[in-house]
Protein backbone atom coordinates (compact mmCIF):
# COMPACT_ATOMS: atom_id res chain seq x y z
CA UNK A 1 0.00 0.00 0.00
CA UNK A 2 1.52 3.30 -1.08
CA UNK A 3 0.19 6.59 0.22
CA UNK A 4 -0.08 9.64 -2.02
CA UNK A 5 2.51 12.35 -1.39
CA UNK A 6 0.01 14.75 0.19
CA UNK A 7 -0.92 12.15 2.83
CA UNK A 8 2.75 11.60 3.63
CA UNK A 9 3.19 15.37 4.00
CA UNK A 10 0.12 15.51 6.29
CA UNK A 11 1.64 12.81 8.50
CA UNK A 12 4.84 14.88 8.76
CA UNK A 13 2.87 18.03 9.63
CA UNK A 14 0.88 16.41 12.43
CA UNK A 15 3.96 14.70 13.88
CA UNK A 16 5.76 18.06 13.76
CA UNK A 17 2.89 19.71 15.66
CA UNK A 18 2.93 16.92 18.25
CA UNK A 19 6.69 17.31 18.66
CA UNK A 20 6.40 21.11 18.93
CA UNK A 21 3.80 20.72 21.70
CA UNK A 22 6.11 18.25 23.51
CA UNK A 23 9.16 20.52 23.26
CA UNK A 24 7.37 23.71 24.32
CA UNK A 25 5.57 22.03 27.21
CA UNK A 26 8.74 20.35 28.41
CA UNK A 27 11.22 23.21 28.14
CA UNK A 28 9.24 26.42 28.70
CA UNK A 29 8.93 27.19 32.43
CA UNK A 30 5.61 27.03 34.24
CA UNK A 31 4.84 29.78 36.74
CA UNK A 32 3.09 28.38 39.82
CA UNK A 33 0.44 30.29 41.75
CA UNK A 34 3.10 31.23 44.34
CA UNK A 35 5.23 32.79 41.58
CA UNK A 36 7.90 30.08 41.53
CA UNK A 37 9.00 28.68 38.17
CA UNK A 38 9.08 24.93 37.60
CA UNK A 39 9.69 22.48 34.76
CA UNK A 40 6.36 21.06 33.65
CA UNK A 41 7.21 17.33 34.05
CA UNK A 42 3.76 16.55 32.72
CA UNK A 43 2.55 12.99 32.13
CA UNK A 44 1.27 14.19 28.77
CA UNK A 45 4.82 14.44 27.39
CA UNK A 46 5.70 10.71 27.71
CA UNK A 47 2.27 9.77 26.37
CA UNK A 48 2.78 12.13 23.42
CA UNK A 49 6.19 10.54 22.75
CA UNK A 50 4.58 7.09 22.65
CA UNK A 51 1.71 8.29 20.45
CA UNK A 52 4.34 9.80 18.14
CA UNK A 53 6.10 6.42 18.13
CA UNK A 54 2.91 4.69 16.99
CA UNK A 55 2.55 7.28 14.23
CA UNK A 56 6.11 6.68 13.08
CA UNK A 57 5.66 2.91 13.23
CA UNK A 58 2.62 3.28 10.96
CA UNK A 59 5.06 4.35 8.25
CA UNK A 60 6.50 0.84 8.34
CA UNK A 61 3.11 -0.41 7.13
CA UNK A 62 2.66 2.23 4.45
CA UNK A 63 6.28 2.58 3.23
CA UNK A 64 7.22 1.06 -0.11
CA UNK A 65 11.00 1.30 0.41
CA UNK A 66 12.92 -1.05 2.72
CA UNK A 67 15.22 1.58 4.24
CA UNK A 68 12.19 3.79 4.97
CA UNK A 69 10.65 0.86 6.84
CA UNK A 70 13.85 0.19 8.82
CA UNK A 71 14.57 3.81 9.69
CA UNK A 72 11.01 4.59 10.79
CA UNK A 73 10.87 1.37 12.83
CA UNK A 74 14.05 2.40 14.69
CA UNK A 75 12.74 5.93 15.15
CA UNK A 76 9.51 4.56 16.64
CA UNK A 77 11.50 2.26 18.96
CA UNK A 78 13.54 5.17 20.31
CA UNK A 79 10.47 7.36 20.88
CA UNK A 80 8.57 4.55 22.57
CA UNK A 81 11.48 3.62 24.86
CA UNK A 82 11.99 7.28 25.81
CA UNK A 83 8.26 7.74 26.45
CA UNK A 84 8.05 4.58 28.58
CA UNK A 85 11.08 5.53 30.71
CA UNK A 86 9.83 9.08 31.21
CA UNK A 87 6.36 7.80 32.08
CA UNK A 88 7.81 5.42 34.70
CA UNK A 89 9.85 8.26 36.20
CA UNK A 90 7.04 10.81 36.24
CA UNK A 91 4.67 8.30 37.81
CA UNK A 92 7.31 7.72 40.48
CA UNK A 93 7.61 3.97 39.93
CA UNK A 94 11.22 4.09 38.67
CA UNK A 95 13.53 7.00 39.34
CA UNK A 96 17.27 6.92 38.75
CA UNK A 97 19.74 9.79 38.10
CA UNK A 98 20.63 8.41 34.66
CA UNK A 99 17.05 8.99 33.52
CA UNK A 100 17.98 12.68 33.15
CA UNK A 101 19.79 11.61 29.98
CA UNK A 102 16.76 9.93 28.39
CA UNK A 103 15.24 12.86 26.51
CA UNK A 104 18.56 14.33 25.23
CA UNK A 105 19.73 10.89 24.11
CA UNK A 106 16.39 10.20 22.43
CA UNK A 107 16.66 13.44 20.44
CA UNK A 108 20.30 12.73 19.61
CA UNK A 109 19.60 9.19 18.40
CA UNK A 110 16.58 10.27 16.37
CA UNK A 111 18.87 12.80 14.68
CA UNK A 112 21.43 10.09 13.92
CA UNK A 113 18.65 7.95 12.42
CA UNK A 114 17.70 10.89 10.17
CA UNK A 115 21.31 11.12 8.97
CA UNK A 116 21.40 7.35 8.36
CA UNK A 117 18.22 7.78 6.30
CA UNK A 118 20.00 10.34 4.12
CA UNK A 119 23.21 8.27 3.87
CA UNK A 120 21.33 5.21 2.66
CA UNK A 121 19.44 7.17 0.03
CA UNK A 122 21.33 10.42 -0.67
CA UNK A 123 19.53 11.08 -3.95
CA UNK A 124 16.07 10.58 -2.48
CA UNK A 125 13.52 13.36 -2.60
CA UNK A 126 13.75 15.61 0.42
CA UNK A 127 17.31 14.46 1.27
CA UNK A 128 18.35 18.03 2.10
CA UNK A 129 15.32 18.50 4.35
CA UNK A 130 16.08 15.24 6.15
CA UNK A 131 19.73 16.24 6.56
CA UNK A 132 18.72 19.59 8.08
CA UNK A 133 16.15 17.93 10.34
CA UNK A 134 18.72 15.38 11.52
CA UNK A 135 21.33 18.04 12.25
CA UNK A 136 18.82 20.11 14.25
CA UNK A 137 17.89 17.07 16.36
CA UNK A 138 21.56 16.20 16.95
CA UNK A 139 22.30 19.80 17.95
CA UNK A 140 19.33 19.87 20.34
CA UNK A 141 20.23 16.51 21.87
CA UNK A 142 23.90 17.43 22.33
CA UNK A 143 23.15 20.84 23.86
CA UNK A 144 20.66 19.31 26.29
CA UNK A 145 23.02 16.44 27.13
CA UNK A 146 25.76 18.94 28.02
CA UNK A 147 23.30 20.88 30.22
CA UNK A 148 22.24 17.70 32.02
CA UNK A 149 25.85 16.51 32.50
CA UNK A 150 26.93 19.86 33.94
CA UNK A 151 23.93 19.90 36.30
CA UNK A 152 23.19 23.48 35.31
CA UNK A 153 19.54 24.38 35.78
CA UNK A 154 18.36 27.14 33.44
CA UNK A 155 15.08 28.98 33.14
CA UNK A 156 14.80 28.04 29.47
CA UNK A 157 17.27 25.41 28.21
CA UNK A 158 19.11 26.44 25.05
CA UNK A 159 18.21 23.13 23.42
CA UNK A 160 14.69 24.44 22.87
CA UNK A 161 15.94 26.48 19.89
CA UNK A 162 17.14 23.65 17.58
CA UNK A 163 14.39 21.31 18.80
CA UNK A 164 11.62 23.85 18.12
CA UNK A 165 13.26 24.64 14.77
CA UNK A 166 13.14 20.90 13.98
CA UNK A 167 9.42 20.73 14.82
CA UNK A 168 8.63 23.87 12.80
CA UNK A 169 10.63 22.54 9.83
CA UNK A 170 8.64 19.30 10.02
CA UNK A 171 5.37 21.28 10.02
CA UNK A 172 6.62 23.38 7.11
CA UNK A 173 8.01 20.52 5.03
CA UNK A 174 6.77 20.89 1.43
CA UNK A 175 4.61 18.16 -0.06
CA UNK A 176 7.32 17.32 -2.64
CA UNK A 177 9.99 16.83 0.05
CA UNK A 178 7.97 14.56 2.34
CA UNK A 179 9.06 10.96 1.97
CA UNK B 1 44.67 51.18 25.21
CA UNK B 2 45.70 51.21 28.87
CA UNK B 3 43.08 53.91 29.55
CA UNK B 4 40.34 51.75 27.95
CA UNK B 5 41.37 48.75 30.02
CA UNK B 6 41.33 50.86 33.16
CA UNK B 7 37.88 52.27 32.29
CA UNK B 8 36.41 48.82 31.66
CA UNK B 9 37.75 47.62 35.00
CA UNK B 10 35.92 50.43 36.85
CA UNK B 11 32.92 49.00 38.76
CA UNK B 12 29.53 50.37 37.63
CA UNK B 13 28.08 53.25 39.62
CA UNK B 14 24.75 53.03 41.49
CA UNK B 15 22.75 54.49 38.56
CA UNK B 16 24.25 52.09 36.06
CA UNK B 17 23.77 49.20 38.47
CA UNK B 18 20.06 50.07 38.81
CA UNK B 19 19.72 50.24 35.03
CA UNK B 20 21.41 46.84 34.63
CA UNK B 21 19.17 45.43 37.35
CA UNK B 22 16.01 46.71 35.67
CA UNK B 23 17.14 45.31 32.28
CA UNK B 24 17.89 41.95 33.91
CA UNK B 25 14.54 41.86 35.71
CA UNK B 26 12.79 42.82 32.46
CA UNK B 27 14.47 39.95 30.62
CA UNK B 28 13.57 37.58 33.46
CA UNK B 29 9.94 38.78 33.38
CA UNK B 30 9.77 38.11 29.63
CA UNK B 31 11.27 34.64 30.13
CA UNK B 32 8.71 33.89 32.85
CA UNK B 33 5.95 34.80 30.42
CA UNK B 34 7.63 32.80 27.65
CA UNK B 35 4.62 30.51 27.18
CA UNK B 36 2.37 33.47 26.46
CA UNK B 37 5.00 35.05 24.18
CA UNK B 38 5.54 31.84 22.21
CA UNK B 39 1.78 31.26 22.04
CA UNK B 40 1.22 34.70 20.49
CA UNK B 41 4.12 34.14 18.06
CA UNK B 42 2.58 30.85 16.94
CA UNK B 43 -0.79 32.54 16.33
CA UNK B 44 0.90 35.27 14.28
CA UNK B 45 2.90 32.67 12.33
CA UNK B 46 -0.31 30.71 11.61
CA UNK B 47 -2.11 33.83 10.39
CA UNK B 48 0.81 34.91 8.18
CA UNK B 49 1.03 31.37 6.78
CA UNK B 50 -2.71 31.29 6.03
CA UNK B 51 -2.55 34.68 4.28
CA UNK B 52 0.55 33.86 2.22
CA UNK B 53 -0.13 30.22 1.32
CA UNK B 54 -3.91 30.00 1.59
CA UNK B 55 -5.99 27.65 3.69
CA UNK B 56 -8.08 25.14 1.69
CA UNK B 57 -11.43 24.11 3.15
CA UNK B 58 -12.41 20.48 2.62
CA UNK B 59 -15.72 20.20 4.48
CA UNK B 60 -17.30 19.31 7.79
CA UNK B 61 -17.46 15.49 7.66
CA UNK B 62 -15.06 13.78 10.14
CA UNK B 63 -12.51 12.87 7.45
CA UNK B 64 -12.69 16.30 5.84
CA UNK B 65 -12.47 17.97 9.23
CA UNK B 66 -9.23 16.06 9.84
CA UNK B 67 -7.94 17.34 6.48
CA UNK B 68 -9.04 20.88 7.42
CA UNK B 69 -7.18 20.84 10.72
CA UNK B 70 -4.10 18.97 9.50
CA UNK B 71 -2.69 22.04 7.76
CA UNK B 72 0.27 24.06 9.07
CA UNK B 73 -1.67 27.24 10.04
CA UNK B 74 -4.31 25.31 12.01
CA UNK B 75 -1.66 23.10 13.60
CA UNK B 76 0.24 26.19 14.80
CA UNK B 77 -2.99 27.59 16.28
CA UNK B 78 -3.75 24.26 17.98
CA UNK B 79 -0.26 24.10 19.53
CA UNK B 80 -0.69 27.71 20.68
CA UNK B 81 -4.03 26.81 22.28
CA UNK B 82 -2.44 23.81 23.97
CA UNK B 83 0.35 26.00 25.33
CA UNK B 84 -2.16 28.53 26.65
CA UNK B 85 -4.19 25.74 28.30
CA UNK B 86 -1.07 24.30 29.94
CA UNK B 87 0.17 27.69 31.17
CA UNK B 88 -2.75 28.25 33.57
CA UNK B 89 -1.50 28.92 37.09
CA UNK B 90 -1.98 25.99 39.47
Amino acid sequence: MILPQIQIARAHWILGALFLAIILDEYLPLVRSDGATVRSRSLVVPWALMIGAVGVWATVVFADVVHDMLVHFLWGDILFAAGALELARRRGVYDRPWLDNVLPLAFLSCGVVFIVHVLIDPSGQGARWHLALGLLLIAGGLIDLIRVRRHRPSLIPLAILPLAAFALALIAIPVAAAS
Amino acid sequence: MTQVAADSATPPGPGERNRLYSVASGVRGTLLQSRAVVGVLLVVAGLVWAILRGLPFYGFSPTHLAYDLDQPPWLLLLVSGWLWYRSRRR
